[in-house]
């Protein structure tokens, strides 16, 4: 008896490892990473995903008004749309919006627009992690917005390292996140990092563990019909449940 | 007995009449402007594809046709045309073609062993069969205008039905007419159902690989006058060189109420030179001239192109400032722009009124601010404007794709 519901307990878990795991991460910033963090991995060559990412009340950052740059109890959404557009190179559009508020002259409330690049600068290789360079929300330096939009800014660069733990695939993740010229870090600032533990017998399957230089997360995530994917997440500090929710196809 | 000998001679004989008909197989697929020319061991086809929505596709539908056929000869060129006019040509053997489609080897080794060019061939005097003159496209496209950045309203839009037609009257002329049917307006607040193009173009061809345009009628951005546009390309699709001139009148070809003409005699002018990244389909340019609406100044533009798919991203700078988001000002306009594909891959067989779905959807986003500056001449369905899906390159990548992805 106590066999059979080892295999019952063993399969179920397989099976909600199974359904809410796979092996794409895109984080809940809507580049490629991990629950919040970015990794150095891209997709491949002419992906695009088009997705959202909830982020849960306490958590989202307010963008614009007296209370700017701080966590406010409504939820927030960032709607993404991330494309691969040369082999070593991926740009993300965003839009973050907050919960419960209405585009009005008296809110003062308008969604925040932001920008970002990321650039391979060198491939995984037997001895060697594969290292990108990300440029997060810094189109003021460019003069192409003004230096107050910009909300979400970090300059960065990451590491990542695939390996085996016996028979557990780990793909783990180191950056440092600062500012770039006159504009100030204000997210990833400092080290950060993360695991993407892959089990072996769910080779779609994976749980994702991640440092954002603020607060510990925790998700987990599957794609479905090879086009969906969906990932839940549970942040900050493993408080409240956040969720990520993108489409992908490549063009080609 | 004498019955049987004829029952079995008429089968045999039909049998190898199917085997070599590819034009009637063609044909019937839909393909116009079919030649097919046999010299000893060499064949020549020509033909224009207007059934599949992407020239990638309706190549390999060729070739898919001529590997099924074991009696052509060895060496094969195809010169693909646009409102018939030789553009591209491919020169290759017909094992390579079996070998490609049978999956023996891989669309990069079929492409390193045949030959893509811009073609440098005239039209031969032979007729053609199944012209694609006279013969009338109706299609329905959706636009959306709009604007972003105020309390009042978060997005300001005007979405417009584009129901349209094209013709190709003859070898390069065309005619081409769109009328916007407005839903509702929350942008301008003075538009109304109006027609948006109406126009008629020649489409050329000069020696050394110089494609010419030159247009007249009502344009969008109500520009009412004429073009023209030349283009010249260097080591194939490697370097562009474009050029373009245009005299118009700002007016309404059916002015809605209280709106009147703004200037005339309005010249507008660019050079464009473009550098192709071959292996990954991707332009760097760089547009200098003055626009439409009296700015000048120069566009650059990197853009890559994933079959039918272009994403670009540009930087803008004319003389004047670019008015942003809540009244800020900025010497440089940045944004990108998209080209997606839209509605079905294979249309219906192009008739004499033919019902299609439009085949490309486009929006440019102003990151930055400054809708209304770089504006130019906009001739939508002419040759000149449809090049990249001809280009050497475009096609390779295409087969390649196809090859990897079975799509």
């Amino acid at each position: 008896m106590d066999s059979l519901f080892f295999y019952m307990r063993k399969y179920l878990i397989g099976f909600v490892l199974g359904i809410t795991l796979s092996s794409f991460s895109q984080s809940s910033t809507g580049t490629r990473g991990l629950v919040k963090v970015p990794t150095a991995r891209m997709f491949e060559d002419g992906t695009l995903s088009i997705g959202a990412a909830f982020i849960p009340p306490g958590y989202h950052k307010r963008t614009f008004g007296l209370k700017q740059g701080e966590l406010v109890p409504n939820a927030g959404l960032n709607t993404f749309v991330t494309v691969n557009l040369f082999p070593f190179m991926e740009v993300m559009f965003r839009y973050t919006h907050e919960a419960n508020l209405v585009v009005r002259p008296y809110t003062e409330y308008f969604p925040d627009r932001m920008f970002s690049a990321r650039f391979k600068v060198l491939d995984e290789s037997e001895k060697k992690p594969a290292i990108v360079i990300g440029l997060q929300d810094v189109t003021a330096a460019f003069d192409a917005s003004c230096v107050g939009c910009s909300n979400f800014s970090s300059t960065y660069v990451v590491a990542s390292k695939q390996f085996y733990f016996k028979e557990i695939k780990i793909d783990a993740s180191i950056g440092y996140g600062g500012g770039l010229g006159n504009l100030k870090v204000k997210e990833f600032d400092g080290f950060f990092g993360g695991v993407q533990i892959s089990p072996t017998n769910f080779y779609d399957a994976q749980i994702l563990v991640d440092y954002d230089a603020t607060y510990l997360n925790i998700g987990v995530q599957k794609q479905l019909f090879n086009r969906i994917q969906t990932m839940v997440s549970y942040y900050p500090n493993l408080q409240k449940i956040g969720w990520v929710l993108a489409y992908r196809q490549n063009m080609f | 007995m004498r019955n049987i000998v004829y029952v079995i001679f008429s089968f045999f004989c039909a049998v190898a009449t199917a085997q070599c008909n590819l034009l009637s197989e063609l044909q019937s697929e839909g393909f116009e402007n079919l030649l097919l020319i046999e010299n000893n061991e060499e064949l020549e086809l020509h033909y224009e594809n207007r059934r599949y929505r992407f020239e990638g596709i309706a190549l390999r539908r060729v070739l898919e046709s001529i590997a099924e056929l074991d009696c052509l000869a060895e060496k094969i060129t195809l010169i693909i045309y646009n409102k018939g006019l030789p553009i591209t040509e491919i020169t290759t053997k017909k094992s390579l073609i079996n070998e490609l489609i049978s999956g023996s080897i891989s669309a990069t080794v079929f492409n390193s062993q045949s030959h893509f060019v811009f073609t440098t061939r005239k039209k031969p005097k032979q007729k053609e069969t199944q012209s694609s003159y006279l013969k009338t496209d109706l299609a329905v496209a959706a636009r959306t205008d709009y604007l972003l950045g105020n309390f009042d309203n978060p997005i300001r839009w005007t979405p417009t039905l584009l129901p349209s037609i094209q013709t190709t009257l003859a070898k390069g002329t065309q005619i081409n007419a769109t009328y916007g049917v407005v839903l509702f307006d929350d942008l301008y607040f003075w538009e109304k159902s109006r027609w948006r193009y109406a126009f008629a173009s020649h489409n050329g061809r000069l020696p050394g690989t110089i494609f010419t345009r030159l247009s007249a009628g009502f344009f969008e951005l109500t520009q009412f006058g004429i073009e023209g546009h030349a283009t010249k390309f260097f080591l194939e699709d490697k370097f562009r060189l474009d050029l373009n001139l245009s005299l118009t009148e700002n007016r309404f070809l059916d002015t809605p109420p209280g709106r009147k003409a703004i200037d005339k005699n309005h010249l507008s002018y660019g050079v464009k030179a473009t550098y192709r990244y071959a292996p990954w389909t991707t332009d760097l340019s760089i547009h200098y001239g003055r626009y439409i609406f009296d700015d000048t100044g120069y566009t650059i533009l990197l853009q890559r192109q994933f079959n039918e798919v272009f994403i670009g991203f540009f930087m803008r700078e004319v003389d004047r400032q670019i008015v942003g988001s809540f009244g800020t000002l900025y010497d440089k306009n940045y944004g990108f722009q998209f080209t997606a594909p839209i509605g079905i891959k294979k249309h219906l067989k192009p008739s004499y009124l033919r019902v299609k779905t439009d085949e490309q959807f486009f929006l440019e986003y102003n990151y930055t601010g400054g809708v209304d500056i770089g504006a130019r001449i906009y001739a939508p369905g002419t040759v000149i404007h449809e090049l990249e899906e001809y280009y050497p390159s475009t096609l390779k990548k295409a087969l390649e794709n196809y090859t990897k992805t079975g799509k």
